[in-house]
């Protein structure tokens, strides 16, 4: 997939380690920079996306044939909203993780040469592509507040333990953490939905019925997303904070994960792993 | 010149006798007035804090006791009684205290910024009233920007080395921002005193105050700048506050945790910082466990503030390295202000020579046009800028220096000029 473009592969690359470079002296240094980091990670988004564009031109199609090769389009998207969150609400704590999760993104394709075996016209359906892309942003705002969850978590034992070390200083406080990660749950939860929904009407069309009970794939993604459903009502009609929304954060994290990678792997015979009818497909 | 600072702090008197001394806002003005008429004293400066109040003047002579009898007076205490609780500083030494006192290491809570506000207010206080003027206007002006250099070279001010420094640093810990926080106090007390006050430094917006005395209330209150609550609901106090620090009396524990819980469902369960500095302790331990509940004892406090009393040696070290250079800083200036009546002197003198022979050798070039003339008055005036320019730096630089003393004394004889007022080099 690097083939695609080799100089964008590579000036990508190095303008996350700067961006992460930045971020990193931001957190744990003296204080300032702020808008130097913004600014190194936009330039590698901008960066990132012209390598996607270009993969995409070559593929003639965009980059989401299986999982593997749907990976730096999820990276981009985290790193993208880690971004959005940062600027918006003040976030640098997700900055740090934004830049790593594009750079790992772009890295893990290193040596891919690409989904085999793809019919060119499933893919090249704009509902199938809206219906993955929906998905995969709500998915990465999701992981990033399993993120926050997780800072979240360490923050909160460190005040516990009263022993508070100097490194959770650095750290954001447990209110914000947490404030962050219902924000990017209430970002990422609709954009879910929807391709959840336009994925139900795909299915109508193809085989008539709204949803199939013996698909893993299909299954799973309820599950998942109930497991956010429950977190948002939870929070917004109680209040629920804290510990308990954090653990239903990470389960829901794993979930997300199970989804999105482990079924492909682990029930290779379900029918969305290939419901175009070729081998490959995510 | 001199210079005295008297006065006695936490550290040398008990909170019974600082109330006495201690001057309020409003009596600031006329405690100046009044010091300032006593026999001697040039200018002066009063710093008064919950911590200490102290008295800075400027004397020709170095006679502290003017300073001791004045504040005896004041406080309607006997000399002798107050006289084990003072402390008493002249020149340099007195030039050092400011510097700490301003650098926060000379405060019970150990690197406060509350201290460098007072400091200026002392200063704006005492120029109003033109009690402070070049010598005591200009050290109180360099204790603020030693104030802040301290601040920004070192790690005093990070909260880590006192019990209410520690409570604004883990209060920061658990909210995002400390705007729109209310503080909560339980009870009465010195350490709750200065915690609220640390953390409404630090950006808090309000202060309540409950106790089962409803007048102690108010007086606390009035104290911070907040406002008095009846100890009643306590459920009810527990859901608006976000901070709470609890400090009563009582042998038991007043606050349980089937309170705290529906107090936190109240609020919807925001988070809720709990510092108990009471003992025996008022809130149940148990409380801690909750969800979003995060309690201090005051073990756990000292527990975090003693784990670094090797950084706050190190830090108090690199503040009083600081303070010592500014403070030969400041010696050197002052010294300088001996000879600028000599120096400024010795300029009139030569000045009026110059224009005594000009005016005389004028008559006689009476055929000059007005260009000449002003070339032989930039003449003469070069002459004695020229004249003057060595002996002006020579003479400050031994001022500064600290030695020489005698020479601005010989040269006055050997010019024959007048003698001034303020002559005395210190």
């Amino acid at each position: 997939m690097i083939a695609a473009s080799p100089v964008l592969w590579i000036i990508t690359a190095a303008a996350y380690v700067a961006a992460t470079a930045a971020y990193a002296r931001l957190l744990f240094g003296s204080a300032g920079g702020r808008r130097p980091a913004l600014v190194l990670l936009a330039a590698a988004l901008v960066a990132h996306l012209g390598w996607l564009a270009a993969v995409s031109a070559r593929l003639g199609r965009l980059p989401i044939g299986d999982a593997w090769e749907t990976l730096p389009l999820a990276g981009w998207l985290c790193a993208a909203v880690c971004l959005t969150v940062d600027a918006r609400w003040r976030a640098p704590a997700l900055g740090i993780f934004a830049a790593p999760l594009g750079l790992g993104s772009m890295v893990a394709v290193a040596g891919y040469g690409g989904a085999a075996d793809v019919p060119a016209s499933a893919l090249g359906d704009p509902w199938v592509q809206i219906h993955i892309v929906l998905i995969l942003i709500g998915y990465a705002a999701l992981a990033l507040a399993f993120g926050s969850a997780l800072v979240y978590l360490v923050q909160d034992h460190v005040l516990r333990t009263k022993r508070p070390s100097p490194l959770s200083r650095h750290l954001p406080s447990v209110q914000a953490a947490d404030d962050t990660a219902y924000r990017l749950v209430a970002v990422g939860f609709p954009l879910l939905t929807a391709g959840l929904i336009i994925g139900v009407l795909m299915l109508q069309q193809m085989k008539g019925v709204y949803w199939l009970w013996d698909d893993i794939k299909l299954t799973m993604s309820g599950v998942t997303w109930l497991v956010f459903a429950v977190y948002l009502h939870a929070r917004m009609a109680q209040g629920w904070k804290g510990r308990r929304t954090a653990v239903l954060l990470v389960i829901g994290f794993v979930l997300v994960l199970v989804t999105y990678l482990g079924v492909s792997f682990l029930a290779p015979e379900s029918w969305h792993n290939a419901p175009f009818g070729s081998t490959a497909g995510g | 010149m001199h210079i005295i600072a008297t006065g006695l702090s936490h550290k040398t008197a008990p909170v019974e006798v600082r109330e006495r001394l201690a001057v309020t806002g409003s009596q600031l003005a006329s405690a100046l007035e009044a010091l300032r008429e006593q026999p001697g004293i040039g200018e002066g400066v009063i710093l008064s804090t919950c911590n200490r109040t102290e008295v800075y003047a400027s004397l020709p002579s170095a006679d502290e006791a003017v300073v001791e009898r004045f504040l005896a007076h004041r406080c309607g205490l006997d000399l002798d009684g107050l006289q084990p609780h003072l402390y008493r500083h002249l020149d340099r030494a007195a030039v050092a205290h400011l510097f700490r006192v301003a650098s926060g290491t000379d405060s019970m809570a150990v690197g406060e910024y509350q201290i460098l506000g007072q400091v200026k207010q002392a200063l704006t206080c005492a120029q109003t009233q033109g009690a402070a003027r070049a010598v005591l206007g200009q050290l109180f002006q360099a204790a603020l920007a030693v104030g802040k250099r301290a601040r920004a070279e070192t790690d005093i001010g990070s909260g880590a080395f006192s019990i209410a420094g520690c409570a604004v640093a883990l209060a920061r810990r658990i909210f995002e921002s400390l705007a729109q926080k209310h503080v909560l106090i339980l009870g009465a007390g010195e350490m709750a005193e200065a915690a609220a006050r640390s953390l409404v430094s630090a950006g808090a917006t309000s202060v309540f105050v409950a106790n089962r005395t409803f007048e102690r209330a108010q007086a606390l209150a009035r104290e911070l700048g907040g406002q008095a609550v009846r100890f009643d609901d306590l459920e009810s106090l527990l859901s608006n506050a976000d901070i709470v620090i609890a400090s009563t009396a009582s042998p038991h524990a007043v606050v349980h945790r089937e309170l705290v819980a529906r107090a936190m469902r109240a609020r919807r369960h925001t988070p809720l910082f709990l510092i108990d500095i009471a003992v025996p302790r008022d809130i149940e331990a148990a409380v801690g466990r909750l969800d979003n509940v995060y309690l201090y004892d005051i073990d756990d406090l000292q527990g975090v503030v003693a784990e670094d009393a090797a950084g706050r040696q190190r830090e108090v070290e690199r503040v009083e390295a600081i303070v010592q250079q500014e403070a030969d800083r400041f010696m050197r200036w002052f010294r300088s202000l001996a000879v600028a009546p000599t120096i400024r002197a010795l300029q009139e003198k030569l000045e009026t020579i110059r224009r005594q022979e000009l005016e005389r050798a004028s008559a006689r070039l009476g055929g000059l046009s007005e260009q000449d003339r002003e070339v032989v008055e930039r003449l003469t005036k070069s002459i004695v800028d020229k004249t003057l320019h060595s002996p002006a730096i020579r003479l400050r630089e031994g001022a500064e220096a600290g030695e020489r003393t005698d020479e601005a004394a010989i040269l006055r004889r050997l010019f024959e000029l007048e003698e001034s007022a303020e002559e005395e080099s210190p």
